[in-house]
């Protein structure tokens, strides 16, 4: 059950534009809050917030440190 | 036997008589009715469905809405008829509790009452497998996989409606709406039930022992309702309605899982050493893919939402494409969290407006306590870390997880609890150990009013076992 994330994580580029033209246009539609592109985060001027646990809030996305700038 | 009330007004006289043919009232019915009582039942609707006994469900409401309206049912089987049939048991952790809001927990053990848990499966067609994982932990020893089984779902009326009328000692009454409760001067014994059709025509019944099994906004109503009870002064009278508990539906936010994770289960449960470090309420956090969505609550209201509008548009064959769509791993994060009952929060309460049979509707007053927001947030921000830390993914928090200043986006499951809660004593519930009500010899109730916690389960089987164990109580009564 436990896995190493193979993917892209969401900050990358595909990753993220999948979700948006896959599932965030049905959610807008509906009026539901949609999944972000985290590489358009520069432009929004995205808030982050550091948690403990080598956590960081980023527009709400919780993300390990760790991951970040990869 | 089945009688139709509004057609033959004539009533027998009983050992039990129980108001309210949902799962509890059945379940009774057909267990002491087994062991040869004479047994009333009770079903203010009919064998479907009807507008005007539907209307008598109709609440005012005040603070988060409950649906109290629409998601109870008013006819044979009660809510069990658009039940979704999952089932998870309580367990030990749920009767040892101690409770952020002060008031006391279960006053039985975990032992008396599982033990009527085999019986409760077998009534739900639960499968012989039991209850079962569908994911494994997650490694921080935070949230542990979560365990359930699904009911067909067991449609109460449907199913027990041929036991029900082939019994020669038990009698089911149709369009029989109970309107009062009418005690002795001393008010420490129930002498008759007063009944009503829908053209108000008014009749009594009499009974050894009578039980309340019409729901918990029902039976905190009809007890408040009760014209020789009001002013009573019972210690129990105080309790009366207050200690509602729903579970908190809770919208956590988004996620985007890993890819291998395309189209598997993942569901997990409050770790003890979360919630009791935390003082926390304990609970099902579900992840649920977009692709997934199915045909039940808000992924039904987005289809219909997305049907409607391509309709309206006359676009239906240009967006028929965006309606199949799939986007591996993304979804929508869910809740079945505990509620903790207060004495002066969330509760049933007589409004002024009466129904059609001349009784004050019910006010529903939900409202969560400081320890339900703290519950929510606190389990939302670990669940995302213990989410991250193990490979699953990303969430993505709704901003009221965050920022104390937002409305949490909290809605109900139709689980209606606590508000006839059982209590060691009068001083703390409206029911004794053996769910009699505090002070009067021969009124029981049974059903989830009386749960004193909600744990973090579903509580159409906890009800059930407890339903079980009256009658075993009761079925005692009348051989002594």
């Amino acid at each position: 059950m436990m896995r190493k994330h193979t993917n892209p994580p969401p900050h990358e580029p595909d990753r993220a534009r999948r979700c948006v033209l896959g599932g965030g246009l049905l959610l807008m539609a509906a009026g539901w809050p949609t999944v972000p592109s985290l590489s358009a985060l520069p432009a929004k001027q995205a808030a982050v917030t550091m948690l403990d646990d080598g956590f960081v809030l980023i527009d709400g996305w919780v993300l390990p440190v760790e991951r970040l700038g990869r | 036997m089945l009688q139709d009330f509004a057609k033959d007004k004539q009533l027998g006289k009983f050992d039990v008589c129980i108001a309210g043919a949902g799962p509890a009232g059945i379940t009774l019915a057909l267990r002491l009715a087994g062991k040869g009582l004479r047994v009333a039942l009770l079903e203010g609707g009919g064998l479907a469905y009807s507008e005007a006994s539907q209307a008598l469900y109709a609440v005012e409401k005040q603070g988060l809405d409950l649906y109290a309206q629409s998601t109870r049912l008013r006819y044979l089987g009660g809510t069990s008829n658009h039940w979704t049939g999952r089932c998870r048991p309580f367990d030990a952790a749920d009767f040892n509790r101690v409770l952020p809001t002060g008031l006391p927990g279960w006053p039985i053990a975990f032992a008396e009452f599982n033990r009527y848990l085999p019986e409760a499966m077998r009534i739900l067609d639960l499968p012989a497998k039991g209850f079962a994982a569908h994911n494994g932990n997650l490694p921080d020893g935070m949230f542990v996989a979560d365990r359930d089984a699904q009911s067909p779902p067991t449609r109460f009326g449907q199913k027990y409606l041929p036991a029900l009328t082939a019994s020669a000692n038990l009698h089911l009454y149709l369009h029989c709406n109970l309107v009062d409760i009418v005690f002795d001067a001393a008010h420490g014994r129930v002498q008759q039930l007063v009944v009503a059709d829908y053209a108000g025509k008014r009749a009594n019944l009499v009974a050894g022992h009578y039980v309340l099994a019409m729901g918990a906004i029902e039976n905190a109503r009809l007890l408040l309702n009760s014209r020789s009870l009001q002013g009573a002064g019972l210690p129990a009278n105080g309790w009366v309605g207050r200690g509602l508990m729903e579970h908190l539906n809770v919208d956590l936010g988004t996620f985007i899982a890993d890819e291998a994770l395309h189209g598997k289960p993942l569901q997990f449960f409050t770790s003890e050493a979360l919630v009791q470090r935390a003082g926390l309420g304990r609970g099902n956090i579900s992840f649920g893919q977009l692709d997934e969505v199915v045909s039940y609550g808000r992924t039904a209201a987005v289809k219909t939402f997305m049907k409607n509008l391509a309709c309206d548009l006359d676009v239906a064959d240009k967006v028929q494409f965006i309606a199949d769509f799939q986007c591996p791993g993304a979804g929508t994060i869910g809740t079945l969290l505990e509620q903790f009952p207060t004495a002066r929060g969330s509760r049933v309460e007589l409004a002024n407006e009466r129904d059609a049979l001349g009784l004050r509707k019910a006010r529903v007053c939900w409202h969560l306590a400081a320890a339900d927001q703290k519950t929510i947030r606190q389990l939302a921000l670990a669940m995302a870390k213990s989410f991250a830390a193990a490979g699953l993914g990303y969430v993505k928090l709704h901003p009221a997880m965050t920022d104390t200043t937002l409305p949490l986006p909290v809605f109900p499951h139709a689980h209606h609890m606590g508000t006839t809660r059982m209590a060691r004593t009068a001083a703390w519930g409206v029911v004794d150990e053996n769910c009699r009500m505090f002070g009067v010899s021969n009124l029981y109730i049974a059903g989830s009013s009386v749960f004193p916690t909600g744990g973090g389960g579903n509580p159409t089987m906890p009800l059930l076992q407890l339903a079980l164990r009256l009658a075993d109580h009761l079925q005692g009564l009348a051989v002594a």
